[in-house]
């Protein structure tokens, strides 16, 4: 085993994690709502990409613009139809209804965009570099720095930004942020279509480096989830550096064990800090940095 | 509402009317293939039922449950040649440890970090399922004899779902029973009083987590029942038993009626299921009819049907 | 005083608020005049927080609210919540009205005014601290570990840092020492001199009755008294709810 190359899948891998828990991770601290349709919504941003190279022949690059403004509607979609659930913090029918909308997407891909695997085609996984021992495209490149650059970003709105205040003011109590003249339902939205344009984003630089399928929604939200719960639920830091951890962690386990139980592996990780810290996750409110 | 004096004699009226449905519906095979699967369905939601009307935590990994009934007679009835009755028990134990295993874990969390570790712990049986030749890997297990529950001098077997009937409609009005036992027992006051006030259930006297175990562990089974029964009537079971799609019309059948009624995953099941049969353009078609209807109702009328009806038939109040 | 032609800071006709059922709070009619302070009182369950909440169309939980609210003459009827803050109307809501996970000086930066006329007419932080020093001394202090009263000061502060035209303050003498009760009301009095509108709830009748202009009774969801403050002190159910709450 290469443990270089390893060492450099693990990174672009936590990356990737990263970047697809982004919109997670502000959710699940703004709003406290868990988003059980966002592998489905990862799916979908894929094929929205593909379906725009393949059929409608776009470029790559014109590609990801429309699937991320599509996952944005996707979010705002969905935020509109639960704003009244959201406002009464109702977390179990809130949770129950993010399963339906998560059935409603897989339905839809598969007639839409039906069985078969496909790949996104693009021209970045094409460019091969060569590091030292190690072997990269630029769309792994790509990757990593574009979650560099989102982390960046979310992290300066949120501390500095009026934008930020009104995202922790609603995390922690959405019916008195209104009383302070907040448009609270504006804000959820905000937060909804930031989820689904950030995964449909991810999904456009990571979903090329492998075939796409309309079912591939399922592993997506466990992954994500360890990371979030690994960084602290809300913490933006804390989910960058979890995705990473998790990144290497599983380049190392799929090339040392066995690449199918990855997923399993980083749930059993997943128990002692459950068990230990149960707390960690039911508090609440509270989106730092 | 119903004097209770009338309510019994009606039930079991009711009850025995119920059996002789599938003929009174024309007797097709569509007719008691829709049935049988309702049946089971229905009983499959009512594990859930009790996790969510009555804990009110939502349990993403009955799915696992039921899977682990079906897997259970699956292979042992399969594989190892186990008569219906020894493959009932082993669906119940099954179940019951995988329950007692996630109920230890999941012992202190709450909502939503319950139901993520419930939904990762079914990704994961199915991970296992999936991948492990031992449980059959992708192809699962065929090759299941059919049901038979025969007792020395009393043959009692099912060849088909017109066979299957009265053994799906005898489970379903045990776990109906069952159900209706549970809420107005102990567990079933206390898992309540926990759902709704947990401080002050605590000041009663009870210990929450011990009451949300003790009813995460009752629901286990009475969904395996479901996919014990399940193994037989597909005479195949796989890792597609995990799929989203039974969780989602688990929850759905459950909430569609109304919460905490008696028969409404019963009624929320029979829904769905004649959606599937009679009203269906395909899987996907299916999929997004399921979704739909699950976000509608608890977006649009979070009482469900029942809560519909109730709102048009009050009356505004005087004073 | 008030002439004809004066605009009311705030006018209410035939608001009705109800919880799903039975209307928990029924009022025909209440004025308050530009530049007063009303007092709004009643015993444990009448409707105060009900009927102030009802204002801003605003609960905690299910409610169903009818009826006219005019703002210095602006109808309020369609218009929600956070944008009847926006054009004056600020409500001090009882229990928690602050973000106690965050700092004191966050709790008041993150409360801003929104448009030129609320802006001028809003408090700066700085002018929160001068009004309120004990805040000041805790500006970085998570809004959780302040004592009761500090908070009370701060909910306050926020509310002024909205520049509102109106002010609705809900019980905010709960929990507070004595000796703090009319201190906060007298800042309330002072503020009221200087031009804001205050529509107090209050259940400590006896410390409100000496910072108000005038006063309603609600018993049961209804206005069932009011007049100027000096007519209603001998009210024998003015009375009546004074001796109530002369234990309190």
């Amino acid at each position: 085993m290469n443990v270089w190359q390893q060492l450099a899948n693990g990174v672009i891998m936590g990356h990737a994690y990263a970047l697809t828990a982004i919109g997670w991770t502000l959710l699940l601290g703004a709003a406290r709502l868990v988003n059980f349709g966002h592998g489905q919504m990862y799916m979908l941003g894929a094929f929205i990409a593909w379906f725009a190279m393949r059929a409608l022949g776009l470029p790559y690059y014109a590609a990801i613009p429309l699937s991320v403004l599509a996952g944005a509607a996707l979010g705002a979609v969905m935020q509109r139809a639960m704003l009244r659930l959201t406002l009464q913090q109702n977390l179990v029918s809130l949770m129950i209804v993010t399963l339906g909308f998560g059935e409603i997407f897989e339905g839809v891909a598969g007639l839409a965009f039906g069985v078969k695997p496909q790949m996104i085609g693009s021209p970045l996984n094409a460019m091969n570099l060569q590091w030292g021992p190690v072997l990269l495209t630029v769309q792994d490149l790509t990757v990593v720095a574009a979650t560099i650059v989102m982390f960046l970003v979310l992290r300066a709105v949120m501390a500095h930004g009026l934008v930020g205040s009104w995202v922790r003011m609603v995390a922690e109590d959405p019916l008195l942020t209104q009383l302070a003249g907040v448009n609270v339902a504006r804000v959820y939205l905000g937060i909804f279509a930031f989820e689904g344009a950030a995964v449909a984003f991810a999904a456009t630089l990571v979903a090329p480096r492998t075939p796409i399928i309309t079912s591939m929604g399922f592993d997506e939200v466990i992954m994500t989830f360890v990371v979030v719960v690994l960084g602290g639920v809300g913490s933006v830091g804390g989910s960058y550096v979890a995705g990473l951890a998790l990144g290497v962690f599983s380049a190392f386990f799929g090339a040392l064990v066995a690449p199918a139980y990855t997923t399993a592996a980083a749930f059993l990780i997943m128990i002692p800090i459950m068990v230990l810290r149960p707390g960690g996750l039911a508090s609440g409110g509270g989106l730092s940095r | 509402m119903m004097r209770p004096a009338m309510k019994l004699p009606l039930g079991v009226v009711l009850a025995v009317a119920g059996y002789w449905l599938p003929p009174l519906l024309g007797g097709s095979t569509l007719v008691y293939n829709t049935l049988v699967v309702t049946a089971i369905f229905a009983v499959m939601a009512y594990g859930q039922d009790i996790v969510l009307s009555d804990l009110g935590e939502v349990s993403l990994v009955h799915t696992a449950f039921f899977a682990a009934g079906a897997y259970a007679t699956g292979i042992l009835a399969a594989d190892h040649g186990w008569n219906a009755w020894a493959t009932l028990a082993a669906a119940g134990a099954a179940a019951l440890v995988l329950a007692l295993v996630l109920g230890l874990i999941t012992l202190r969390t709450r909502e939503f970090a319950f139901s993520l570790v419930t939904y990762a712990a079914n990704v994961v049986c199915y991970t296992i399922c999936y991948n492990w030749h031992v449980l059959g890997g992708s192809d699962g297990f065929v090759g299941i004899p059919p049901l038979d529950l025969s007792l020395p001098g009393l043959r009692l077997t099912a060849l088909s779902n017109k066979d299957l009937w009265p053994y799906a409609y005898g489970l379903l009005l045990l776990v109906l029973y069952f159900v209706n036992r549970f809420r107005r027992s102990k567990l079933g006051h206390a898992a309540l009083m926990v759902h709704m006030n947990p401080p002050l259930a605590t000041m009663s006297g009870l210990d929450p987590h011990r009451v949300r175990l003790l009813v995460f562990l009752v629901s286990a089974p009475l969904t395996a029942l479901g996919g014990w029964l399940y193994a037989y009537q597909r005479a195949y079971v796989g890792p597609d038993l995990f799929e989203t799609y039974f969780l989602v019309l688990m929850l759905t059948a459950v909430v569609l009626v109304g919460r905490r009624l008696l028969v409404g995953p019963l009624i929320g099941t029979a829904i769905l299921m004649l959606q599937k049969s009679y009203l269906s353009f395909g899987a996907y078609f299916d999929k997004i009819v399921l979704g739909a209807v699950l976000v509608a109702v608890l977006c649009l009328f979070p009482g469900g049907l029942a809560g519909l009806v109730q709102g048009r038939r009050r009356r505004p109040e005087a004073g | 005083m008030t002439t004809a032609l004066e605009v009311a800071a705030l006018e209410v006709e035939d608001l009705v608020v109800a919880y799903g059922g039975d209307p928990a709070v029924s009022v025909a009619r209440l004025v308050l005049p530009r530049g007063t302070l009303a007092g709004v009182v009643g015993a444990n369950g009448a409707g105060k927080s009900t009927l102030v909440n009802g204002l801003l169309g605003w609960s905690r939980g299910p409610a169903r609210t009818s009826g006219t609210v005019r703002l210095e003459g602006q109808d309020l009827s369609f218009v929600p919540t956070h944008e009847r803050v926006r054009r004056g109307l600020v409500l001090v809501p009882e229990g928690i009205a602050v973000f106690s996970t965050m700092s004191v000086e966050e709790n008041l930066r993150a409360t801003r005014p929104h448009g030129a006329e609320a802006e001028a007419r809003a408090f700066s932080v700085a002018l929160v601290f001068e009004l309120f020093p004990q805040l000041a001394e805790r500006r970085h202090n998570r809004a959780a570990s302040l004592s009761g009263g500090e908070r009370q000061m701060l909910a306050i502060g926020r509310a002024l840092r909205l520049g509102p035209l109106v002010l609705l303050l809900d019980e905010p003498s709960i929990g507070l020492a004595p000796r703090l009760v009319l201190t906060l009301l007298l800042t309330i009095r002072k503020l009221v001199d200087e031009g804001l509108s205050v529509l107090l709830v209050e259940q400590n009748v006896r410390a409100a009755m000496e910072v108000v202009d005038h006063l309603y009774l609600l018993e049961r969801g209804r206005v069932v008294a009011d007049g100027p403050v000096a007519e209603m002190r001998d009210d024998p159910r003015i009375v009546a709810a004074y001796l109530g709450s002369a234990r309190a």
